[in-house]
């Protein structure tokens, strides 16, 4: 083969590593597939997806719509995944087994769109079939009464009906990092229209005081931001709140005659 | 430069390890490569995330297939091929068809990893002038392009990830560089004519 002459060697030497993603971009990116993993479903949809999945990451994605969007999302999807409806099994047993069992069945969810793979060239290797089958994750500590398959209540479905008001909030949360609060506004405005008191209303109060506080920052944006505060101090958006709000309160204050820094 | 989670990942994949790395590990090992490639393969930075990310759903959906034959690296690659192509379909352009990318993104990018300004200076510059030449390639020459002279893999690794035979891999990989290098003196020819 042909070798490159110096110039072109010293340009691919000096590009070369010169590119990697900041903390903040892994963090940005990671918490972005992880909750796209818990919104489409894709964490059941393999019976071995749920083998490769750290316990760590289960937690991470259970408590990533905290980390995107607002705290109150992890209560809400454990409080679903419990209020699921009851399992109708057979014996106390097989009860016990399902426990066991049910995260890591295929669940019938939406697929992601099959945005990746051409027909004939997916990276799929020929023996996945066989490697599920020969690698069953869990393994049965007792006889079951019941085939497993007629047991298994699937979570998911809470997840999946969280998707359009996820969709929406996530849609805000990205014109938030664009620097388009104006039209983040506009978007949980809709997110009202469609959804009234949706089940992640503390999520939307939490955007739009950011967003309010971008756009307008005074008296108004701040007592959106206090409203949030107020009804939900121990949310980890709250951080993100008072942060974005901060120059909303000073122009608060002055405009009450208060002396920045001094709390009312 | 490898990540230790990498060097446990490759030394899995070779000794034949039927265990399937976690999502977590995998992520760490592999998203430096990963960004940096997509960047080099044509997506506008504005896109990068978006990319990436889809790279990584695919990666988490399909981790549990991954069997330890390929390496690790080579596995999220071809997923990453797929992945650009679809990127190139949908935005309806082709790597040939762009100018250099915007030298002010490439230096938002560059900037956080640089210690000097000189330095800064220098790459930002690298990345300007080869990002301006790998757009002149056509995507298969820009893929092997990308994956021999800046990943530094071998013609098997290549062949493997972009689904041809190794003589077809060869034999694009030299006209790419024929390409570039005419590129580059083209590119100088002109800086000459630009300066007073």
């Amino acid at each position: 083969m042909n070798d490159l002459g110096p110039e072109a060697r010293s340009i691919l030497e000096a590009a070369r590593g010169a590119e990697a993603p900041t903390r903040a971009d892994r963090q940005r990116i990671k918490h972005a597939v992880l909750l796209r993993v818990a919104t489409l479903g894709a964490v059941s949809t393999t019976a071995g997806g749920a083998v490769a999945m750290s316990l760590a990451t289960k937690v991470t994605v259970a408590a990533l719509t905290v980390a995107v969007l607002g705290g109150g999302s992890v209560t809400l999807l454990v409080r679903k995944e419990r209020a699921a409806p009851p399992v109708p099994v057979a014996s106390a047993r097989v009860a016990s087994r399902t426990a066991h069992v049910s995260p890591s069945r295929p669940v019938a969810v939406p697929e992601a769109p099959a945005v990746v793979e051409e027909p004939s060239a997916k990276p799929v290797q020929p023996e996945v079939r066989r490697r599920e089958v020969a690698r069953p994750e869990v393994r049965p500590a007792e006889p079951v009464s019941a085939p497993v398959t007629e047991v298994t209540p699937a979570p998911v479905p809470a997840l999946n009906s969280l998707d359009p008001e996820l969709t929406v909030l996530r849609q805000a949360q990205e014109d938030l990092r664009a620097g388009l609060p104006a039209q983040a506004l506009r978007r949980l405005s809709e997110y009202d229209r469609r959804f009234g008191k949706g089940a992640l209303e503390q999520e939307r109060q939490a955007l739009a005081a950011i967003a309010l506080c971008r756009v307008h920052p005074g008296p108004a944006a701040q007592a959106q931001a206090e409203d949030f505060l107020r009804a939900a101090p121990e949310s980890p958006l709250a951080e993100r709140v008072r942060s974005a709000c901060k120059r909303s309160g000073e122009i608060s204050r002055k405009s009450n005659g208060i002396a920045p820094g001094r709390e009312p | 430069m490898r990540s230790p989670a990498g060097n446990v990942l490759e030394t899995a994949a070779l000794s034949g390890c039927a265990c399937v790395p976690d999502f977590d590990t995998v992520y760490e090992a592999q998203l430096d490569f990963v960004w940096r490639t997509v960047r080099r393969m044509g997506v506008r930075p504005a896109d990068t995330d978006d990319v990436v990310q889809e790279v990584f759903f695919v990666v988490h959906r399909r981790l549990a297939e991954f069997e330890g034959r390929a390496q690790l690296k080579t596995w999220v690659f071809k997923i990453l091929v797929h992945v650009v192509r679809h990127y190139w379909r949908t935005h309806q352009r082709k790597p040939g068809d762009q100018a250099a990318e915007d030298p002010a993104e490439i230096q938002t990018l560059a900037s956080d990893h640089e210690n000097s300004p000189s330095a800064m200076l220098e790459r930002v510059e690298a990345l300007r002038v080869l990002d301006g030449l790998l757009a002149r390639l056509d995507q298969d020459k820009r893929e092997v392009f990308v994956l021999a002279e800046i990943e530094q893999m071998s013609a098997a690794e290549i062949a493997e990830i972009v689904e041809a035979n190794v003589n077809t891999v060869s034999s694009r990989l030299r006209a790419a560089r024929q390409e570039f290098e005419k590129a580059l003196l083209r590119f100088r020819a002109q800086e000459l004519r630009r300066q007073p």
